[in-house]
């Protein structure tokens, strides 16, 4: 299972390690995004929202999805969260903040949470897995495929996420401004 | 339609023509941006400008007609991701006719509440969300429906907390917010395992990999994912805490824009997911399960709504209820979409979106008025109103008993069209008009309420209403026309029904995969064409 | 000419309508008489242009209504809708002269009065089922504000049961038509759907709905659920409550047109839409539906003889006396159609007459206990002696309009014993209790009657004023009326007959 997940790499020795690396990234990926849901600071959150992030960045890279990867790294790892880092700190007057949240809360979430996890891993226990996008992978690390693709099949949405982050942009303004 | 085709730019040229109301909508926004660069201050300019840039818009999406399979390959534009059908077409004309009557209708009583210097904000967040809905109604794969949806709720959840002071309006928001960031996850999350299980964005490839596959749990957990995303924008029943807050809270008119053309794009999307799976899907026990599963929802979300209804006293939050019923109904009609002609239930769920628009403008426009002039919104302090302005009192009287359905106006009628093509589905369609009947009946209750008040029940000698002051001629028609539309649609509803019966079509792309550019437009009308292909 | 009279005749009262609304509201009551005058006189009219022998409908408009779903407006006069037109124009011109002194707000009532004689046109001459529909529904909502703005103390709870029982009603009616709708396009020889009350009589569509046809099983959901509909509206006696609150809250001319024509509506469907779609379904579960009918006759009259307020006694005579109709009707017979037809007509003028009365009393004294009255012939014998007209005739007493269409309705029942199929011990059974209903009759009215009318003058009710010439007026033509049905059946039977030779046929009763 696990040597199909490189597939698409040419390097015999990523293929051998690859296994260990999986684990590693999941692993990851998995623990912090537990951390995040049961710290009650606002900032160490951030901090574990960091690290998730990596971890699925880490993922895509074996996956050979190198670009999606970098993207990963530098959009949401460097960019968001450093946003969200410097605004929680800069706008809340005591950044470390407690988040209480009540027992049922707790309670009634972790028994959704394990509600869907259950669902999910029977769906997936029952549903026979194919390859079917190893094309598209393969063929996707070319950066300029897919460029191309981005502005000519997937035109339509491209554009109308520029639109979509104009109008963002206007009703942030909005929200943020003093006058009422 | 990649670059080294060379029909690419002619094709893109051609694609281009068919978004032009899409297109006029986004010209417009970024010239309501430039106004106050021109004019610091001034609200009537950007009015005007949103009201011809819509009127444009309007006019860009006439003249869609499906005569023959050849211009049918030419509505699926751009790679398949934008259906450009008469369906589409229809919807967006009311969208715009509805976007314009929304803006009067700020200009009218918003505009108080609004700083000068803010109007252009609001215009643009407002064309915004429409630009959203318009391409909700076209969405063809999950991109387009994924953006789309993102698009008409990131302005909405702006206009809903417009009133920045107004705590409840806050409240609103935010809950609208965090609601809408949960359906998104939801519903990408589906789009996910849709993807992965079929490999591809398409809906008709997706359909066509039931054909193959079967129905696979994890297309189940993929498509119930979906529908949770849909959900949310239908107000249906598990996602629809938000609704009445956000009705409480959000200005007027933006309620009225939401409960209208939110809830009417995303009935055109779910139609548009139903009839793909419907045309190309043949097994005819997967096509019950989803039509079961659909209506279910439906059924579920109207007899909710009825029922939280019956003990509402705020006038606003009772309509948010009837507006969750109302969306209950009409997904009713989108489940038995799988199993009869299509063309049926097509022309009256636009006829149904048709009528409701008009309804609800109304209601909320006396809503409006009331909480204007008489400074509250819970139905038992307009006692003994209809003394003192009867003809306000009888427009809120003919407007909830429209959303009733009595006979003789609108709403009757589009929920008997409605009723007429779901008994067709057998078993399942019956029950479903058994349950839209039987919760017809118990919305009397709450409906004739704002009656009971106004007229039954004596004004109080402590609680004294204050006189309304005479309303601007604006109000008034904008009323006018709601009352004479409802009751032209009551009364003769052959124009309106011809004209939805004329654009009760849908472009549905074949389930082959597209090997090659020039297969790619390969679709076909409300036809088995594509059932066949499966088959073979 | 007739043809647009007939549409004419329809919306003459919404015009009405809109003028009271329009002009100045002192004037409302003068329009309204006016316009009722109108239109008794096109009625009559029509009346006299009236072929008797035509079994099919006269002064058929058709219109496409709702060309996508084949819906027609078309709207025409047969045997079975003319005499109940007559009878609704009539008493609209007695019931505005009751309403005469209507304080509040007159012109809004006037105006909604018209508008529900609107309504009740349009279920008497449609002929196209969505249509009848929409009138049928149209008629409640006049009469939901007429009962909950005008009447006594508990009115909007009888209001608002009024019109949600008879929702509840109609959306059976209207889950019944999708369904028809529905399965009519099986019928090969019409052109896919049809909602076309005289082509659903056709035998095409007969043949869906035969015990044999594909769709019997639904015919029987659809007698079913159409019963029920109608039943609500007649009403029948387990689907009755709301009558007696709605009577006893709306007002006197409110009352008197309730009784007298919208009750008839749910006859008149039985008759027009329940019987001839499902005549097999009607056979098979006839002895059901005639046990409803004595038991609505024999219920009605123990709970009208039980009451001490004198309007809920005459509403629960309503229900006794609607119970003889219900019963002509199932027995299935040529005779029992007639009677029951009549006994409509019949209890269509009593009714009205017996509401009247009680409503001259209580317009004086206030109240309506029975116990508390007495002595008022001695005060008024010439209202007395109008009183016991009225009473008797609603009594079931020969010679006036009450007693024919009751003894045509127990003929009709014993001579169901000679129709194949059914158990003569059964029929005899059954006529007997719906035979013991008339004594009931007798007893409760006489009692009442002796209770109000006998005795001293009470002394409290000395200072009553005497009843007006506009009253006695109304008492008059009712009790002419009452007198002359009492005595020339054939004034009805000339129109229906024809219509109910066709009737019999699509039933399958020919000669029977």
């Amino acid at each position: 299972m696990f040597t199909t997940l490189a597939a698409g790499t040419d390097s015999e020795s990523l293929a051998q390690v690859a296994p260990f690396l999986y684990l590693i990234f999941a692993a990851i990926t998995i623990l912090s995004a537990w951390m995040i849901v049961i710290s009650q600071n606002i900032v160490r959150m951030a901090m574990y929202l960091l690290f998730t992030l990596g971890g699925v960045a880490g993922l895509y890279f074996l996956m050979s999805a190198e670009f999606l990867a970098a993207i990963q790294l530098i959009v949401y790892a460097g960019g968001t969260l450093i946003l969200i880092v410097f605004g929680v700190m800069l706008t809340s007057k005591n950044p470390f903040i407690r988040l209480q949240t009540m027992l049922w809360e707790r309670c009634v979430a972790i028994g959704l949470g394990l509600l869907l996890a259950m669902l999910m891993v029977i769906a997936l226990a029952n549903t026979p897995i194919k390859q079917t996008g190893t094309e598209a992978v393969a063929q996707n690390h070319d950066i300029h495929t897919l460029a191309i693709t981005m502005l000519s099949k997937y035109l339509v949405p491209f554009e109308v996420a520029a639109v979509l982050l104009l109008v963002v942009m206007i009703g942030a303004a909005y929200m943020a401004r003093r006058r009422a | 339609m990649l670059l080294s085709d060379p029909q690419w730019l002619p094709q893109l040229m051609a694609d281009l023509k068919l978004v032009m109301p899409e297109l006029w909508l986004v010209v417009t926004m970024c010239l309501v941006l430039i106004v106050p660069f021109i004019r610091k201050g001034n609200v009537i300019l950007p009015v005007f400008v949103t009201i011809f840039g819509l009127l444009m818009a309007l006019l860009a999406s006439q003249g869609v007609h499906l005569d023959s399979i050849d211009t049918a390959r030419q509505g699926l534009v751009f790679s398949n991701s934008l259906a450009i059908d008469p369906f589409s077409s229809l919807f967006k004309t009311l969208l715009m006719i509805f976007a314009m009557l929304v803006v009067v209708q700020w200009t009218l009583f918003g505009r108080d509440n609004t700083h000068a210097l803010d109007a252009p904000d609001f215009l643009c967040l407002l064309l915004g969300a429409t630009f959203g809905m318009s391409l909700m109604a076209s969405a063809n794969n999950l991109i387009m429906i994924f953006i789309a949806t993102e698009s008409a709720s990131i302005p909405s959840y702006a206009l809903a907390g417009f009133r920045k002071k107004n705590k409840i309006s806050t409240e609103g928001s935010l809950k609208y917010v965090l609601f809408g960031s949960v359906s998104s996850a939801l519903m990408l999350y589906g789009m996910s395992m849709l993807y992965g299980v079929s490999g591809s964005l398409q809906l008709s490839h997706i359909a066509g990999t039931i054909n193959s596959q079967g129905m696979t749990p994890l297309m189940v957990v993929g498509l119930v994912g979906m529908l949770g995303g849909f959900a949310f924008k239908l107000s249906a029943v598990p996602m629809h805490f938000w609704c009445p807050d956000v009705f409480e809270g959000a200005p007027t008119e933006v309620t009225t824009f939401l409960s209208v053309a939110s809830k009417g794009a995303a009935i055109c999307m779910l139609a548009r997911v139903i009839q793909n799976f419907g045309t190309i899907v043949y097994n005819e026990e997967i096509l019950t399960g989803i039509a079961l599963g659909v209506g279910a929802l439906g059924a579920v979300t109207a007899t909710w709504g009825n029922l939280v209804a019956l003990h509402q006293s705020n006038l606003k939050r009772l309509l948010a209820y009837s507006s969750i019923s109302h969306a209950g109904y009409m997904i009713m009609g989108c489940a038995v979409l799988l199993l009869v002609d299509p063309k049926l239930i097509l022309s009256a769920l636009l006829f149904y979106v048709l009528v409701y628009m008009f309804m609800n403008l109304g209601a909320f426009t006396v809503a409006a008025v009331l909480e204007r002039h008489l400074g509250t919104l819970d139905i038992a302090d307009y006692a003994g109103l209809f003394k003192k302005s009867p003809t306000l009192a009888s427009l809120l009287i003919v407007f909830m008993l429209s959303l009733f359905g009595m006979p003789g106006l609108g709403g009757f009628m589009g929920k008997f069209l409605l009723g007429a093509g779901m008994i067709k589905a057998g078993t399942l369609g019956t029950v479903l008009v058994g349950i839209l009947l039987l919760n017809t009946v118990f919305s009397l209750w709450y409906y004739l309420r704002p009656a009971y008040f106004m007229i039954f029940v004596d004004e109080q000698e402590d609680k004294t209403l204050p006189v309304i002051a005479p309303l601007r001629p604006a109000i008034w028609t904008i009323l006018g026309v709601c009352c004479v539309m409802l009751f032209w649609t009551g009364l003769l509803p052959a124009v309106g029904t011809d004209i939805a019966e004329d654009n009760g079509q849908m472009i549905v792309a074949s389930a082959k995969r597209a090997q090659d550019t020039n297969s790619q437009h390969t679709s076909n009308v409300n036809e088995p064409i594509a059932k066949a292909d499966a088959h073979r | 000419m007739y043809d647009s009279l007939l549409n004419w005749l329809i919306f003459t009262p919404c015009i009405g309508a809109v003028l009271c609304l329009l002009l100045p509201a002192d004037k409302a009551k003068n329009i309204a008489l006016g316009t009722t005058v109108v239109t008794l006189l096109m009625t009559v009219s029509l009346a006299l242009a009236f072929k008797t022998g035509m079994q099919g409908p006269q002064f058929v408009t058709t219109l496409d209504w709702i060309p996508a779903i084949n819906v027609q407006y078309k709207i025409g006069l047969d045997g079975l809708s003319l005499p109940l037109v007559v009878l609704t124009s009539a008493l609209s011109v007695l019931v505005v002269g009751a309403g005469w002194k209507i304080g509040k707000s007159p012109n809004v009532f006037m105006a909604l009065y018209l508008f529900l004689m609107s309504g009740m046109y349009g279920v008497f001459c449609s002929l196209d089922m969505v249509l009848f529909y929409v009138f049928f529904e149209i008629s409640l909502l006049p009469m939901y504000f007429l009962i909950g703005i005008w009447g006594g103390p508990r009115k909007e709870y009888a209001a608002i049961k009024f019109f949600l029982y008879t929702l509840a009603g109609s959306v059976c009616l209207l889950i019944t038509m999708l369904g028809i709708y529905n399965v009519t396009s099986s019928a090969d020889f019409i052109n896919g759907n049809t909602w076309d009350m005289m082509a659903l009589q056709s035998e095409a569509v007969q043949a869906l709905f035969a015990p044999s046809g594909e769709y019997w099983y639904f015919a029987r959901w659809a007698f079913w659920l159409t019963f029920i509909a109608f039943a609500i509206k007649i009403p029948v006696a387990p689907f009755h409550t709301w009558l007696p609150d709605a009577h006893v809250e709306a007002p006197t001319p409110i009352s008197m047109i309730l009784a007298g024509v919208l009750l008839k509506m749910g006859g008149y469907a039985l008759m027009r839409i329940t019987y001839p779609l499902f005549p097999d379904a009607a056979s098979l579960f006839w002895e059901c539906v005639a046990t409803i009918g004595v038991f609505g006759i024999i219920y009605g009259a123990l709970c009208a003889m039980a009451q001490t307020d004198w309007k809920k006694l005459v509403a629960y005579s309503s229900v006794s006396h609607m119970g003889y109709v219900t019963l002509g009707i199932a027995v299935l017979t040529r005779t029992g159609f007639d009677g029951a037809y009549y006994q409509m007509i019949g209890h269509g003028i009593t009714s009205a007459m017996m509401f009247f009365l009680v409503g001259v009393v209580y317009e004086r004294a206030h109240h309506r206990e029975i116990n508390k009255f007495g002595g008022l012939w001695l005060k008024w014998p010439q209202y007395g002696g109008w009183s016991m007209l009225g009473f008797f005739a609603g009594m079931g007493l020969p010679g006036l309009c009450g007693f024919i269409g009751e003894v045509m309705v127990l003929l009709g029942t014993f001579h169901a014993a000679d129709r194949a199929g059914a158990d003569p011990t059964f029929v005899y059974i059954l006529g007997s209790f719906a035979a013991f209903g008339v004594v009931l009759t007798a007893g409760y009215i006489l009692w009442m009657f002796q209770r109000i009318y006998m005795g001293k003058t009470r002394e409290e009710y000395e200072h009553f004023e005497k009843p007006n010439a506009r009253e006695y007026a109304i008492m008059v033509t009712l009790g002419i009326a009452a007198l002359i049905f009492g005595i020339a059946p054939l004034l009805v039977f000339n129109y229906t007959h024809a219509t109910f030779e066709n009737l019999m046929a699509v039933i399958g009763l020919a000669g029977s």
